[in-house]
């Protein structure tokens, strides 16, 4: 193993989402602002009280392994793309709020089932058994920001020499769990998310999967690979504040980002574009917008978000934020954020409504979970 | 029911989610104000309202839950309807 590469770079991503299961098409509905959002028959006859979400149409599974499901195609995807010929050396690295959902919610009617195999390392233990990887995985339960932790942990390892590639990502189903728990805490929006959005009225829960094929630059390059981005530093921060709601300032928020850039000895007018969070919530989108005008000093970069166009997908949205953003960085363009028409004056952040080319060198991707939990990962384009 | 049991029934409620207030407690104390429930504790009292009493509160009713005197009056005008 060679330890302590100076690059750690993206080879191969994969997405599973409502808006689309590849990313040409997830960015090309990005682009053109659509939004996954919709009133679903069964949530209405089921009595929910928010009956909008995002979710992916006619997805065939076994029975409580749709995340799996999910988690597999998105993986498949990646190491097409990536041009590896064995991930056998692989480490794993799966973020997921809780899982299989699904087998959690059979448990609590009172039918039998074991759920041990059921939590998030069985998603990440799926990926190991189709690709005979025999390498422990590593499976990260941390809420909303699970995605970014899942990056973050596979970039330390690589960096460290501990690992030769990395499979690393999120996977999240549809969770009706979630829909109770939003919903009996008013976080849920009854129609439309709207990031930052004066009548934004909180969020939708939306389900998916994106993984990533890590590895280090001079591995990459030598067996002919073009890497995609170069995944630079992960800032994470606990607020130790509340069970839900964030610290109203935004200061845990700003510290995570600060430590992102700092770690990277980056400064923060380098920085392109800013991947929010944007839940739509009432609270999280003005500490947000608080920290990011701490950390910029008032002067934040183009901002943009996906939550309205895709909706919460949990333990999987920073990963499959993650895949916009080096999509954006491909592309030299930052998509427009679905549901955000009329800017609330206390989320003073300047947030796309259009699509805009721009030079795109470093971007960072923000996700902020419930338990105070604060991530932000930084990334750049790749530069020989 | 009467308003009074139902005002000791949310008065169980309540001292479900918070077990440090008082067995005795007014039922015109204000919710925050004199008592420092906090944003959650409320959705989940109203939560369990909703649960028990099988009713669906709207959000924009919540403002209207500050006491249990006033919780008791909005629930009998739901359970009335």
């Amino acid at each position: 193993m060679k330890p302590y590469s100076a690059s750690i770079v993206i080879t191969g991503m994969g997405v599973a989402t409502p808006l689309g299961t590849n990313v040409p098409d997830l960015w090309a509905k990005l682009l053109a602002g659509q939004t996954a959002a919709r009133s679903w028959a069964d949530l209405e006859s089921e009595g929910y009280r928010s009956t909008y979400a995002c979710r992916i149409d006619a997805l065939e599974h076994p029975p409580f392994r749709r995340g799996q499901q999910l988690a597999l195609a998105a993986t498949a995807t990646a190491i097409r793309q990536s041009g590896i010929s064995s991930p056998k050396n692989a480490g794993i690295f799966i973020g997921s709020t809780l899982g299989e959902s699904a087998a959690f919610e059979y448990a609590a009617t009172g039918q039998p089932i074991d759920l041990h195999n059921h939590g998030v390392k069985s998603i990440a233990n799926a990926i190991a058994a189709q690709y005979e990887i025999a390498s422990v995985p590593t499976a990260l339960a941390t809420a909303c920001a699970a995605g970014n932790y899942a990056i973050g942990m596979a970039l330390r390892a690589l960096k460290q020499g501990r690992i030769s590639m990395a499979i690393a990502g999120g996977a999240e189903p549809f969770s009706r769990l979630a829909m109770v728990g939003f919903s009996r805490s008013r976080a849920m929006s009854n129609q439309y998310c709207r990031p930052f959005d004066a009548n934004r009225s909180g969020m939708l829960l939306g389900e998916g999967a994106a993984l990533f094929v890590l590895e280090r630059a001079e591995d990459a390059l030598a067996r002919g690979a073009t890497p995609l981005a170069e995944v630079v530093s992960l800032g994470l921060t606990c607020d130790a504040y509340h069970p839900v709601a964030p610290l109203p300032d935004g200061a845990g928020m700003y510290r995570a980002i600060q430590l992102a850039l700092q770690t990277a000895e980056v400064l923060p007018e380098s920085i392109d574009w800013v991947n929010t969070h944007g839940s739509g919530t009432r609270l999280s989108d003005v500490a947000e917008a608080q920290a990011l005008n701490r950390v910029f000093d008032g002067k934040v970069p183009t901002c943009s978000g996906s939550k309205g166009a895709l909706g919460h997908a949990l333990g999987a949205a920073s990963a499959i934020e993650l895949a916009l953003c080096v999509q954006g960085i491909q592309a030299q363009t930052l998509p427009p954020t679905f549901g955000h028409e009329q800017s609330d004056p206390a989320c003073n952040i300047p947030c796309l409504q259009q699509p805009l080319a721009a030079k795109i060198q470093y971007v960072l991707n923000c996700a902020f979970a419930f338990g105070g939990l604060n991530s932000a990962l930084l990334i750049r384009s790749w530069k020989p | 029911m009467s308003n009074e049991l139902l005002i000791a029934k949310l008065r169980t409620e309540l001292r479900g989610i918070k077990p440090l207030l008082p067995e005795d407690l007014a039922s015109t104390d204000h919710f925050r104000n004199d008592w420092n429930l906090d944003s959650l504790e409320l959705v989940e009292f109203v939560a369990r309202i909703e649960q028990q009493y099988n009713i669906m509160i709207p959000d924009e009713d919540l403002s209207v839950l500050i006491s249990l005197q006033a919780s008791a009056v909005y629930l009998q005008s739901k359970l009335a309807n």
